[in-house]
């Protein structure tokens, strides 16, 4: 009999199926708190609220699941998305000085682009400390965070910048009653969906996630590709800071602050390995986004108070990663 | 004159001015399998590196066909249509059969985009032709290694590969994986391929190779049809002597029983052991990969669980092993990776040597006593004559081969174990220190205690033990006396259950 | 003559290893020097036993995370724990019954201390028995904890912060006539962690473990056991620096440790422990505290904007762990070539 008929004979995948599915049950279990507390929980109109406000950070987890997928990390998700936003606005309020007309196509998307760009400078110095000397992940993307939001807010002077009064809001502008929001970041899920699924990019950055050895006796240039990943997930990173500047309409010195600690447990619930070489963005990645966020819903309808945020995510993350470690079978540390 | 396939005129490399291959030269043609033999250290892997674009030589020419091949990457090798078949496969356990199979050479639909349906379809077609019944979309982690390795193959042909170098690709295999990778041999010559076969199972290369090429110390001996030349022959040259004196012998006695093993079952590949060992007793343990006489003895040792079974130690029984408690019972286990298991690389070599003794220098506090430490260090070093400047400064990654096993094999001797459990400890080892090694497990066995040595060398079982025991697919297939010593027998019992 | 060649170039080396372990301490001294001559207001005795004092608190601390770093991980969750830690005993010695006896500093040390060693055991059987890794591990432990602060400070505390610690604990706050003792309490501990790894049993056990846990525990190492202490070691320390640091305040503050993360993560770093494990220890740690308050001293002083604060920072621990790879690779490399001259 073949392995593979032997294998689904045994179900030896079973056991970690049991356990994925606890944690979903937990969800479910939460959900139906939530609809019990707030009657308005379960409602067409909040759950399209719910898909809005997850638009933003969707871009996040899409960028973290190709550098998670190498087997890194990037703590400096949220201070990416606070940099870059906070150049944006700096640059809308000079603009808006000099008279330039903000509420225009052009305008919009020089916007986006230069969030793109001081997002992608950041992944640019975090792929090369990682890929090319060979740091830490987690201790280069911190010290990035440190870094990215100080210059942030030394360049803000930490103050409030206010945009949506200076003619930049996302909020508002609809198409077919449908968020802009959710056009965007549709667009962003299908763009790399396919190029992690179907470019030989994709497929060579998940197979040196699992056998960075063999990747490179196969002659894949592993150091290209991992740089190229921190580069993705900064310049998503600078995207979805704008997108959330844009919804929420003002730039504070604690933007984003914590927001890596939202994007990675989510991409961890979707299935992504923090041990590189698992996963998918769809459906997998946005799954676990739209979960977290969620519970991040469920929770101020509540009137859950800020605290309760922080502990109810800790505890998602411990869960979610608890059962990814599962299976592994390396060093502890 | 043949237009070989693959051919190496004078090939000379070097390392921080040693010279590592002194001009080697060899010629594989189209269609024929040309064997490689050599003991370890011999320049083997040096030389598939060379080949393989990952060194460059110091001087001397590669050709295809006649036209000079000059890779400077493991890539230029691919394009020149030679692949490799290592021992750590370069496959992806998180991707399809299909996905590993076409990695290199994927298949794309209009728009660029990877077709994986075209993928699947096309490794359905290639396993058909290896005789593999499996489905394109298994996960590779979820196979075992003998149709990995079927896979790795499969991916060298399709990479239109020309030249197929095997380095020890039997290592890991059962008996009917192993016979079913001579068939794809066998197909591979009829395809025109050049195949290049390396491996110290001098039964495969005599069975499978047209011709065998013997490496000793970077020089390459002499290349011979295997019709031409014997097996005695072929040891000669690898070796350089005759066989008489390689091995120490010494006089001593055989006591009572200090190990008793009945039944032990350790899940997934040791179906039942059943072993002892008497004091002074060197038992031998053979077994072609895959036996299971590293997992047997790991879960002896306890560092992999016992599904069952029974263990009586010095007549107490040894319910559940663990590491601690086994070096407690006056266990010692050398693992066959010393550099991953056995050693601290980093470290230094007197912190390598007092690893297992960190408890007997220290006093009641926890505190360490420096003194005692050194004393002991330097007794092991001066015992087993470790070459070694300053025991504090160099670490046990600038030491020779022969030389991090003596560490660890000494490391060990400081807490005068009772049962000694060595899994391969020539292994990687020079001649030299080879024989200190025999020297040394003679020694202990004399003062009384037990050893298992584990090895797939039978030369040096027949020469150092006072039993073998042959394991096959996870049980004890037979049991040879000393007097009974004879390799035809041993490699029957490694190859058949049932002798009758 | 080869052997002397050969001793020549090893006793070169141990002068090159002098110099590398404590390359950090040489330029602490430089800045050091510098300063008291350049920078005004750098030599008053009120600054330096102010840097005294802020590097003593910062040292447990640091040594405390000092421990996980030697394995390869990290704990995230010690700010939490002294965010805890103050809230708590701050509360239990203003704001309980126990107020004005002489058991509230007690009551409220063992207190801290039971947190600390609550927080680095579950940090510890989740990294030793969970197999998470612990950056993760440490990090939701982080956000647990510091959402419990916070709400404890939200049920009992009118404001952010709760004054009016007794005088018998706010004695620790390094001012005034026994400003010394947090320096005497952090040196106290310094030499005891300091004589821990460099010579007991447990000492070695944890440099093996973070150097090949596949060896250490062939070798008869409890591997998982010494996972574990290092966590309950960091949280521990960190209730303690928790203490301290609330003294120095004078206040229960429900945010205390929220921003000293990275002043224990440069510390550790800069001194020298690699973060990747098997090497370092607290004679560096402490190297790299007295670099790290020197650095946010000078910014204090030169009056440089707070928001550059932790950039400097950055900075300076990206180039100490450039450092640390660049050596280790040059380690490596000396050791192959040494071992084909050994052959």
């Amino acid at each position: 009999m073949s392995e593979s008929k032997k294998l689904k004979k045994k179900g030896g995948l079973e056991n970690s199926l049991v356990f994925k599915y606890g944690v979903y049950f937990i969800f479910l279990l939460m959900f139906i708190a939530f609809s019990f507390s707030n009657k308005n929980f379960l409602t067409l109109s909040n759950i399209g609220v719910l898909i809005q406000q997850s638009a933003p950070l969707m871009l996040g987890v899409i960028g973290m699941t190709f550098v998670m997928m190498d087997g890194g990390i990037d703590i400096s998700a949220g201070s990416n998305m606070y940099i870059s936003a906070a150049v944006c606005a700096l640059l809308i309020t000079k603009w808006r000085a000099q008279g330039v007309e903000i509420e225009s196509f052009g305008i919009y998307l020089a916007i986006f682009a230069i969030a793109a760009l001081v997002g992608a400078v950041i992944g640019v110095i975090n792929g090369v400390m990682i890929a090319k000397y060979k740091m830490v992940p987690f201790i280069m993307t911190l010290i990035m965070t440190k870094i990215a939001r100080g210059i942030g807010m030394y360049i803000t002077n930490a103050k409030l910048i206010i945009i949506n009064n200076q003619g930049f809001t996302l909020s508002d502008k609809r198409l077919f009653g449908i968020s802009i929001l959710i056009y965007i970041a549709v667009v962003f899920i299908l763009i790399f969906h396919f190029i992690l699924r179907y470019s030989r990019y994709g497929i060579q950055l998940k197979a040196q996630g699992n056998n960075h050895e063999a990747a490179q006796k196969m002659g894949f240039n592993t150091l290209r590709n991992t740089f190229v990943a921190y580069i993705i997930c900064g310049a998503l990173c600078g995207l979805a800071g704008v997108m959330a500047a844009g919804a929420t309409g003002s730039v504070a010195s604690a933007f984003a602050e914590g927001n890596e600690f939202i994007i990675i447990p989510a991409a961890v619930l979707g299935g992504i390995s923090l041990f590189g070489g698992k996963g998918n963005i769809l459906p997998g990645a946005i799954i676990g986004m739209l979960l977290m966020n969620t519970v991040t819903n469920g929770l101020t309808m509540m009137g859950a108070t800020p605290y309760v945020y922080t502990i109810v995510r800790g505890a998602i993350i411990f869960l979610a990663v608890m059962v990814d470690s599962m299976n592994y079978k390396g060093e502890l540390r | 004159m043949t237009n070989y396939a693959l051919s190496l005129k004078d090939i000379r490399k070097g390392f921080f001015g040693v010279e590592v291959l002194h001009g080697i030269n060899l010629a594989f043609e189209n269609g024929k399998v040309h064997g490689l033999v050599g003991e370890n250290g011999a320049g083997k892997s040096t030389m598939m590196n060379v080949i393989g674009g990952v060194f460059k030589p110091e001087s001397g020419t590669m050709e295809i066909h006649g036209k000079p091949y000059e890779p400077s990457n493991p890539k230029d090798a691919t394009k020149a249509r030679i692949a490799f078949i290592h021992q750590e496969l370069n496959l992806f356990s998180n991707l399809s059969i299909a996905e590993n199979l076409y990695i290199d050479n994927l298949p794309k639909m209009k728009i660029g985009a990877i077709d994986y349906k075209a993928m699947k379809t096309n490794a359905a077609v290639q396993l058909k032709k290896f005789g593999i019944d499996e489905d394109p979309a298994t996960i590779v982690g979820n196979l075992p290694m003998g149709v990995r390795q079927t896979i790795e193959i499969a991916k060298a042909l399709i990479a239109d590969a020309e030249v197929i170098l095997f380095d020890e690709p039997t290592t890991s295999l059962s008996q009917k994986e192993k016979e079913r990778l001579f068939d794809n041999i066998r197909m591979l010559k009829e395809n025109n391929v050049a195949v290049v076969f390396i491996s110290h199972i001098l039964d495969d290369v005599c069975a499978l190779c047209d011709d065998i090429s013997v490496l000793r110390d970077g020089n390459l001996i002499d290349t011979r049809k295997t019709s031409e030349i014997t097996k005695d022959e072929l040891i000669s040259m690898m070796v350089g002597r005759k066989l008489e004196r390689v091995f120490p012998t010494v006089e001593k006695d055989i006591g009572d029983t200090l190990l008793e093993v009945t039944d032990l079952v350790a899940q997934p590949v040791v179906k039942g052991v059943n072993l002892t060992v008497r004091r002074g007793e060197i038992v031998g343990v053979f077994g072609l990969m895959g036996a299971g006489r590293t997992e047997f003895v790991r879960a002896l040792y306890g560092v992999d669980p016992i599904t069952s079974g029974r263990i009586v130690l010095d007549g107490k029984p040894y319910p559940k092993p663990s590491p601690m408690e086994s070096i407690e019972r006056g266990m010692a286990y050398i693992t066959e990776d010393r550099r991953g298991e056995g050693l601290l690389m980093p470290k230094s070599v007197s912190d390598n040597i007092i690893m297992v003794n960190l408890n007997g220098i220290c006093n009641k506090a926890g505190a360490m006593d420096f003194k005692k430490e050194d004393a002991q260090t330097d007794q092991i070093i001066s015992e087993l004559k470790v070459k070694v400047n300053d025991k504090h400064m160099q670490t046990a990654a600038n030491l020779s081969g022969g030389n991090q096993q003596k560490l660890v094999i000494g490391k060990w001797l400081l807490r005068e174990p009772r049962l000694l459990i060595m899994d391969e400890p020539t292994r990687g080892v020079d001649v030299g220190a080879k024989y200190e090694i025999y020297v040394l497990i003679q020694t202990l066995a004399k003062s009384g205690s037990g050893v298992i040595f584990v090895s797939s060398e039978m030369e040096e079982l027949i020469g150092v033990c006072d039993r073998i025991v042959v394991v096959r697919e996870g049980r004890v297939a037979g049991e040879l006396q000393k007097n009974e010593f004879d390799q035809k027998k041993i490699m029957y019992y490694a190859l058949e259950v049932n002798q009758k | 003559m080869a052997s002397t060649t050969k001793n020549g170039k090893l006793r070169a080396s141990k002068v090159q290893k002098l110099i590398a372990n404590n390359a950090i301490l040489f330029i602490w001294l430089l800045f050091f020097v510098v300063s008291l001559i350049t920078i005004k207001g750098f030599a008053s005795l009120y600054n330096i036993k102010s840097y005294l004092v802020n590097c003593a608190v910062l040292l447990i601390a640091a040594i405390g995370l000092t421990f996980p770093t030697l394995n390869g991980g990290i704990d995230f969750s010690m700010t939490s724990v002294i965010d805890l830690v103050s809230t708590i005993s701050a509360y239990i010695m203003v704001l309980t019954s126990l107020k004005g006896s002489v058991w509230a500093i007690p009551v409220a040390i063992v207190v801290s201390l039971a947190i600390g060693a609550a927080v680095g055991a579950i940090n510890g059987l989740a990294v030793s028995r969970l197999k998470m890794p612990s950056f993760v591990a440490t990090l939701s432990t982080m956000m647990i904890i510091s959402g419990i602060a916070v709400w404890f400070g939200n049920r009992h505390y009118e404001k952010v912060s709760l004054s009016g610690l007794p005088d018998g604990f706010t004695v620790l706050n390094g001012k005034g006539a026994l400003w010394f003792l947090p320096v005497v309490i952090a040196a106290g501990i310094f030499l005891y962690c300091h004589w821990l790894l460099t010579r007991t049993l447990f000492g070695r056990r944890i440099y093996s473990v973070g150097v090949n846990p596949r060896t250490s525990e062939i070798s008869g190492i409890p591997v998982k056991k010494v996972v574990f202490s290092l966590s309950l070691i960091s949280g521990v320390m960190a209730s303690m620096a928790g203490i301290l640091y609330t003294a120095k305040n004078g206040a229960g503050i429900v945010t205390l440790g929220d921003d000293m993360f990275i002043n224990f993560v440069g510390s550790v770093v800069i001194g020298g422990t690699s973060p990747m494990g098997g090497s370092g220890g607290v004679k560096q740690t402490l190297y790299g505290v007295l670099f790290v308050m020197l650095i946010s001293n000078i910014l204090n002083l030169l009056g440089v904007n707070y928001t550059m604060y932790d950039v400097v920072k950055g900075v300076f621990i990206l180039l100490a762990a450039g450092l640390e790879l660049v050596t280790r690779r040059m380690n490596e490399k000396a050791a192959v070539l040494a071992s084909k001259e050994a052959g």
